[in-house]
């Protein structure tokens, strides 16, 4: 009987290790060895696709691809070396001797001598009339607009592998869409790898890459660079940004942030420039953060633009001292005088009157503590603390927009839902992606959620623009507009404290109040001709407005 | 029947490698030519990437800006619009007349 169940055992596992054998050759290895067989038979050629272009709202390139070529010698059917050397190593900026001594070394089928080189540099190696050099088409980028909105466009780099991959806002988060597929020429191969030419080589086109069509506006883009530059000298500022957004359907018509970096030449600046600040870097919102905190009560109907506080002195809260920013106290005052006068006492009573965890549930509504899911490929967010962890004086800061974290973008999609009657909406670059055949794919413009109701949304609108009209930056605002907006200026935490001098002036607003045509955000860091952002953000948010107001054609109300 | 064969056979062989001659040399100018037009296409799609590069160089902000100011063209210093009131007439109908003047 032992020896029936040993044999029987024996057929088993010698079945069983065949079985195992046949799968690891199958289906573990299987395509190893295919991709390995295939090398052995055939010879390929990659055909390469071309990376899609990017066009702005009206169908003007942003980015295109420019004729360029991969260089290459043959040193086997080079003539005479030297005056190969002496023609090309001046013209290809190459060390003649180390291009002489790699052509002759004797394996060299090929020697690279230049990658994207431009159409100049190759009509004059064309015209040498040189044997043993040889061209490949390889496209590269071109930006008819120079570096304008270059943080939202990234660049195109090299992988491991030398090939073209994005980096970076739009050419990073849609690198698969812009960089097609591409294909390849199979031809047999005999056994010393010479081709065999009985058959037709089997050839696989390119899947070019796709457009991408944008919201942005390039002449709303050019007005915001050039006074942000403007400004930016003006004020003394360190660095400053500016979003304008169109609060109806969340489409970003301008970006910009500086100091930026041409992305033609991306190698040559600073990798800390790579990174779009207005997605990727975050600040606290100081007063423009008013502007939301108020919403919420309004929403929460705890108050009304007429309900009246004391604001009769400083509030203290434990230890802590909370003062108005130019230690004047007006006493009875309205909640639009609250936002009027910008009142961080009148502010920590609206936080108080809301209560800690409605606070929290509207900050989230918002959109903070989360991505906003704009698809440029560095975005990230600052995260909100539990509940657990907000003590009172957190609430009382907070409520002036002290002690939080956001991105510029985040904040402009907060303020973007007050001006949308209350609607938050998902913030986009791309209008549209067409693929080489010409079919339209359209991102339709996204509602995230009702923040607040419409009525709450038309009331917090009417407290900003007398903001506008009766605050510390009306003298800079063009007359005959109705223009909703709040100032914020907000020391900026450095190891613990909050530095004395430094600050980030901030002005966040909507125009034309009644139908809002955008929703803007300006700021500017550290500032020294003046730390206050009804003295600097402000005006130079104005400044923009009014070109807009120019641009399309929007007469005062 | 043989004598047929003998000189049919041979005669029809004739035929079809003149034939055959003839198809290969027509297939071999097709070839070339679908060479030719090859070529033309890589050439114009050169050429058709080239000029849409330099469309959009001279049709660029920048390029546009700069021509302006080249051309004596100033900014306002300040955006100044002029808005008209519903009720103001731009053109009437004078008194006789059927047309706006």
């Amino acid at each position: 009987m032992f020896r029936l169940w040993s044999a029987f055992a024996a057929i088993v596992l010698t079945y069983s290790l065949v079985i195992a054998r046949l799968f690891y050759w199958q289906v573990i290895a299987g395509s190893d060895l295919r991709a390995e067989a295939s090398s052995q038979y055939y010879l390929q050629l990659p055909l390469p696709s071309q990376r899609g272009t990017i066009v702005a709202s009206d169908g003007k390139p942003l980015v295109m691809n420019e004729p360029a070529f991969l260089v290459y010698a043959e040193p086997q059917t080079i003539t005479d070396r030297n005056a190969f050397v002496a023609a090309v190593a001046p013209l290809m900026e190459l060390d003649p001797d180390e291009l002489g001594k790699q052509l002759s070394e004797r394996n060299r089928a090929w020697v690279p001598l230049g990658h994207k080189v431009d159409n100049t540099k190759t009509n004059a190696l064309k015209a040498l009339g040189l044997k043993g050099i040889g061209f490949e088409k390889e496209p590269k980028r071109y930006y008819p607009e120079a570096s304008a909105a270059a943080h939202l466009l990234g660049f195109v780099g090299s992988d491991e592998f030398g090939r073209d991959i994005g980096y970076f806002g739009l050419e990073g988060y849609y690198d698969r869409e812009l960089g097609g597929k591409d294909g390849r020429l199979q031809l047999e191969k005999d056994v010393r790898g010479a081709p065999i030419l009985i058959n037709q080589p089997l050839r696989i086109e390119p899947e070019n890459g796709r457009t991408l069509e944008l919201w942005l506006d390039r002449t709303v883009q050019r007005i915001v660079e050039q006074r942000l530059s403007e400004g930016i000298t003006k004020y003394g500022a360190k660095e400053g940004s500016v979003i304008v957004m169109d609060p109806k359907t969340g489409g970003i018509l301008a970006m910009a942030s500086f100091p930026s970096y041409d992305p033609a030449k991306f190698t040559q600046f600073d990798r800390d420039l790579y990174k779009n600040p207005t997605v990727a870097a975050s600040f606290e919102p100081g007063s423009t953060f008013k502007a939301l905190v108020m919403a919420a009560s309004l929403n929460e109907k705890k108050l009304t633009p007429t309900t009246t506080m004391d604001e009769n002195g400083p509030v203290t809260i434990g230890e802590y001292t909370i003062r108005t920013w130019n230690s004047q106290y007006h006493g009875q005052i309205t909640m639009s005088q609250v936002l009027q006068y910008s009142s961080n006492t009148g502010m920590v009573y609206v936080g108080r009157q809301l209560g800690k965890d409605a606070f929290l549930t509207y900050i989230k509504a918002f959109g903070f503590g989360t991505p906003t899911n704009i698809d440029l490929q560095e975005e990230f967010s600052p995260e909100i603390r539990e509940s657990s962890e907000w003590s009172e004086i957190d609430l009382a800061t907070t409520s002036f927009g002290q002690g939080i974290a956001v991105t510029p973008l985040q904040m402009v999609r907060a303020v973007g839902a007050l001006a949308n009657g209350g609607a938050l909406m998902e913030p986009h670059v791309v209008r549209a992606i067409i693929d080489a055949k010409g079919n339209r794919a359209e991102m339709k413009p996204k509602k995230v959620r009702d923040v607040i109701s419409k009525a709450a949304a038309n009331v917090i609108a009417e407290m900003l623009i007398n903001a506008v009209d009766n605050g510390e930056a009306k003298w800079a605002k063009p007359p005959g507009y109705r223009i909703a907006g709040k100032t914020g200026t907000a020391q900026i935490p450095v190891s613990g404290h909050y530095d004395e001098e430094k600050t980030i002036a901030s002005f966040v607003g909507f125009a034309p109040a009644d139908d809002p045509k955008f929703v803007m955000l300006v700021t500017l860091r550290e500032p020294t001709s003046s730390p206050w952002g009804s003295e600097t953000a402000a005006p130079l948010f104005f400044t923009i407005a009014r070109d807009l107001f120019s641009y399309w054609s929007i007469p005062p109300q | 029947m043989k004598k047929f064969l003998y000189v049919i056979v041979p005669c029809m062989a004739f035929v079809l490698m003149v034939g055959q001659i003839i198809v290969t040399n027509e297939l071999a100018g097709v070839g070339n030519d679908i060479g030719s037009l090859d070529s033309d296409i890589a050439a114009l799609t050169d050429e058709h990437d080239l000029l849409s590069q330099q469309v959009a160089s001279a049709s660029s902000l920048t390029s546009i800006s700069q021509k302006a100011v080249l051309a004596g063209f100033v900014a306002p210093k300040k955006a100044n619009v002029i808005a008209l009131d519903d009720s103001v007439d731009v053109a009437v109908i004078l008194p006789g007349r059927s047309s706006v003047q």
